[in-house]
């Protein structure tokens, strides 16, 4: 102290400082500790509406898939009404159709699911409520809209389905005028195929049976090739028919595990519009749920 | 109680306590403070190796430097420094503010400092220029505004009352001292200066002017440069008072690039009484004194040169390349004194000085206005005389003869009017208004009581030692007052209920408006006869002639603009 006296006064305010330092800080933290859950409050509310948009973007994404996925089904059941179209007896793409019928069905199965989790979803969101009315609207409204389209397209299948058995009877009926024989062996549809199987078989000499899924020219060619066949071969003519009959009797197992084939294929038909009938059904109480909205939005459009 | 080495020991001791390499920090003002009493050299001795404006800083970071700033505590500077410290350049921020800081400017500080490298705040009240031991002055800007109506309330006028306040504590708090204080009752803005003081030194910080008693008090005068405006106006023939009227002395250096052929290190040369001892031996010498002094010096320095030119043996050598910078700092020393003088002569023959300057001493000091204002006519028609010295004889003359005959007084305005194309009507109307013989409190020409006309009197049957240095200042007689205990205390009240009980040892007087260096001599001289009071002069600035019309005319332009409006 005597030591200082000697010197020109001076005035320390470093304590001053650091205890208004000390105090600048423990308001600050203590602002921070109401500031810090309202401040994460406000963080949470930040990343509510961040929340709210991604629900809403992760919302539209999968709308938007759904909406895709729909498209791709609606072009793969034009595609499969085209092919179910052919009424040509000989080219008959059954394979086809039947892998199709399959794609599409799965399609429709997933696409039928992805809605109703969508529905799912947007009705979470809205039970949460923080999301504006006119987000639950608009959602509630892609989800309808997913759903007639998707309703449209199964209709649509349906249509094809049905078409391709009228087709198929049609087909019978066909073989059923050209073939009596056949008709008369089996009250089975299938087994009428049989005489026309034969027929093709005996007019096709020594060739082999052409998958069906052959061009209808292919076949005409085999005709000429037979009737080439017939010319050149005149000589081993005592040896053809000989030849034939087994042939002949190696083609009827064939025939048969053809003629199973064909009603494999009816039956997958049917089993296919049996299960759209339920997914329309499902589709149709989902629809009659939301009926309200939908007339609502029939007048809006 | 010497305020050159109270500041240099506030520098010094903020310096030494931090280790390391550091980088001072200044402002524009704390920059005079500390150039005035520390050198370059000093500065690196203290490891200080960057100087810099707090106001004007580089962006490079230099972590491995400690920060000493050393600043006024203005609200710039605290603003400045809050963006310093948020984001740090340097590894430590050591902060010593000239004067007391308010709360809530550490307050701010604090707030700013998140990064926590502020290591210590204080306060070491350096907060004056110190340019003599017993001669400080505040270096104030607008110096001007000491002219104006206190009534009319400028912006500026509180900032000029509380920079001056601000000036006056932190002598005191640097003395260690509280005093009485004393204004000039007829100065409106002394007045008010005196009780801001009072206020803070007795009420708002009672506790740090709490020092030791002294048995008795020491004195604080504040008085008004308008009580004596004579002195600023009069040509001055002592060494320092010279150099600064006729070339200008800023924070004891004086400017030599606009007088002609100067080598490159000696542009700017310091003349301080501290560092330069011929100039300490000379430099309340007159004129003629200094010329043969000079002399001297440079055959001293003649003959060292000659005797350095001698060189035989290997110890002369070893004896030369010994003395070679004594050598060298002497032969800047003579030649800087002999440079100035040369200069000074050069002035003074061209100006008709000593002619002038006769007058004015006329002016000043003896009565007789018909011979005075022949005088004044003659010099007015003297084709060789400078406009401002024309200017400052029609304003010495007016304050002299006032009201004595006011058409003479009007033809001389008419001439100075026709004469000097750069006058501007009514100066010497405003210098009178503002400094006339109804504003003054002081005797400033010694003819008001009869005890002073008998002693003026006295001297002039005495005779007059140099013609040209008879003038003394009206603080001459002021400090006489006091040391005798004379001073009126109508004339001069004191502030609440502090009196003076018997007489004060130690004096300060502020003049508001600034000082001259005349007055600085008269204080010195006073002081080395050791009467047992010792005084020290401050002021606003330090004035010359040049300075003092230049305020003049500013106040002048500013109330005749509030009046306009």
């Amino acid at each position: 102290m005597s030591l200082k006296s000697a010197q020109s006064s001076y005035r320390d305010r470093t304590q001053e400082f650091l205890t208004v330092a000390e105090k600048l800080k423990k308001s600050y933290s203590s602002q921070l500790a109401p500031n810090g859950p309202s401040g994460s409050g406000g963080a949470s509310k930040q990343e509510g509406p961040r929340s709210a948009v991604k629900i809403q973007s992760e919302f539209n994404k999968r709308a938007s898939k759904i909406g895709f996925g729909i498209h791709q089904t609606s072009q793969k059941l034009a595609k499969l009404a085209k092919l179910a179209k052919r009424t040509s007896v000989f080219d008959d793409p059954t394979v086809e159709i039947q892998e199709l019928t399959a794609v599409i069905k799965q399609d429709i199965t997933a696409l039928n699911t992805a809605v109703v989790d969508l529905q799912l979803l947007c009705n979470s969101q809205n039970e949460s409520g923080n999301i504006s009315s006119d987000t639950t609207s608009h959602s509630t409204t892609v989800v309808d809209n997913l759903k007639n389209r998707l309703m449209s397209a199964t209709k649509e299948f349906k249509e094809v389905l049905t078409m391709r058995t009228e087709n198929l009877k049609v087909h019978e009926n066909r073989r059923q005028l050209f073939s009596s024989t056949a008709s008369k062996d089996s009250s089975n549809p299938f087994i009428r195929q049989r005489p026309l199987v034969s027929r093709a078989a005996a007019s096709a000499s020594n060739a082999p049976p052409p998958p069906w899924a052959n061009g209808s020219t292919s076949s005409s060619q085999l005709f000429s090739m037979k009737q080439m066949d017939g010319e050149s071969s005149t000589s081993t003519q005592p040896l053809l028919p000989q030849h034939q009959q087994p042939q002949q009797q190696q083609l009827v197992p064939l025939q048969d595990s053809y003629m199973q084939s064909r009603a494999e294929a009816l039956q997958n038909v049917e089993s296919t519009i049996h299960e759209l009938s339920s997914i329309f059904t499902q589709l149709a109480t989902m629809v009659s749920e939301q009926s309200e909205l939908a007339i609502r939005l029939h007048f809006c459009y | 109680m010497a305020l050159t080495s109270a500041a240099r020991d506030y520098i010094g001791r903020m310096l030494q306590d931090i280790s390391g390499m550091k980088v001072l920090i200044l402002d524009s003002q704390t920059v005079s403070i500390v150039s005035v009493v520390y050198s370059q050299s000093q500065l690196l001795q203290k490891e200080v190796f960057l100087v810099e404006l707090v106001d004007s800083m580089s962006k490079e970071s230099m972590a491995h430097l400690k920060a000493v700033y050393f600043l006024r505590p203005t609200s710039e500077n605290i603003q400045h420094l809050r963006r310093q410290v948020a984001s740090p350049r340097f590894g430590e921020y050591h902060l010593f503010f000239s004067n007391i800081l308010k709360i809530t400017q550490i307050q701010v500080l604090a707030d700013s400092d998140e990064q926590e490298v502020v290591q210590q705040v204080q306060e070491f009240y350096a907060d004056f220029v110190a340019v003599d031991p017993h001669h400080f002055t505040l270096n104030m800007h607008s110096n001007h505004m000491y002219m104006l109506p206190a009534v009319a309330d400028f912006p500026s006028s509180q900032y000029f009352c509380d920079r001056a306040v601000d000036g006056i504590a932190a002598v005191f708090l640097a003395l260690k001292r509280r005093p009485v204080i004393r204004y000039q009752r007829t100065s409106d803005i002394a007045k008010r200066i005196a009780q801001e003081a009072a206020k803070l030194m007795y009420e708002q910080e009672s506790g740090l002017f709490d020092f030791r008693r002294t048995e008795i008090s020491p004195l604080l005068l504040v008085v008004d440069r308008r009580d004596d405006p004579v002195t600023p106006l009069l040509n001055q023939w002592t060494y320092q008072a010279m150099v600064h009227e006729l070339i200008g002395i800023r924070d004891n250096k004086v400017d030599l690039r606009n007088i002609g052929k100067v080598p490159k290190d000696q542009q700017e040369v310091v003349l301080s009484s501290e560092q330069d001892a011929f100039f300490k031996a000379n430099m309340y010498e007159n004129f003629g004194d200094l010329g043969m002094n000079i002399k001297r010096m440079v055959d001293e320095f003649q003959q060292l040169a000659k005797s350095n030119q001698n060189i035989q043996t290997i110890e002369d050598m070893a004896k030369f390349v010994d003395n070679y910078p004594e050598y060298r700092k002497m032969q800047g020393n003579v030649s800087k004194h002999v440079t100035m003088v040369t200069e000074m002569s050069k002035i003074v023959e061209e100006r008709k000085l000593m002619l002038v300057s006769q007058t004015e001493q006329e002016l000043a000091c003896n009565g007789g206005q018909v011979s005075a204002f022949e005088a004044v006519m003659n010099l007015l028609n003297d084709e060789s005389i400078s406009d401002i010295d024309r200017l400052r004889l029609v304003m010495l003359y007016a304050l002299r003869y006032e009201k004595e005959s006011p058409v003479q007084l009007m033809q001389l305005f008419n001439k100075l009017a026709s004469r000097s194309a750069k006058y501007k009507s009514g100066l010497v109307q405003f210098l009178l208004k503002q400094a006339g013989v109804d504003k003054r409190t002081g005797d400033l020409y010694g003819n008001r009581d009869l005890l002073n006309i008998a002693r003026n009197m006295a001297r002039g049957l005495k005779g007059i030692e140099n013609v040209y240095t008879q003038h003394q200042p009206l603080l001459f007689q002021t400090m006489e007052n006091i040391t005798k205990g004379r001073l009126k205390d109508v004339d001069y009240p004191f502030v609440g209920n502090h009196f003076q009980q018997g007489r004060p040892q130690e004096v300060v007087i502020f003049i508001i408006g600034g000082t001259t260096y005349e007055e600085a001599r008269t204080v010195a001289l006073h002081n080395a006869t050791n009467s047992g009071t010792r005084f020290i002069l401050g002021g606003s600035v330090v004035l010359n002639s040049k300075r003092f019309l230049k305020d003049l005319e500013e106040a002048q332009r500013i109330s005749r603009s509030s009046n306009a409006v």
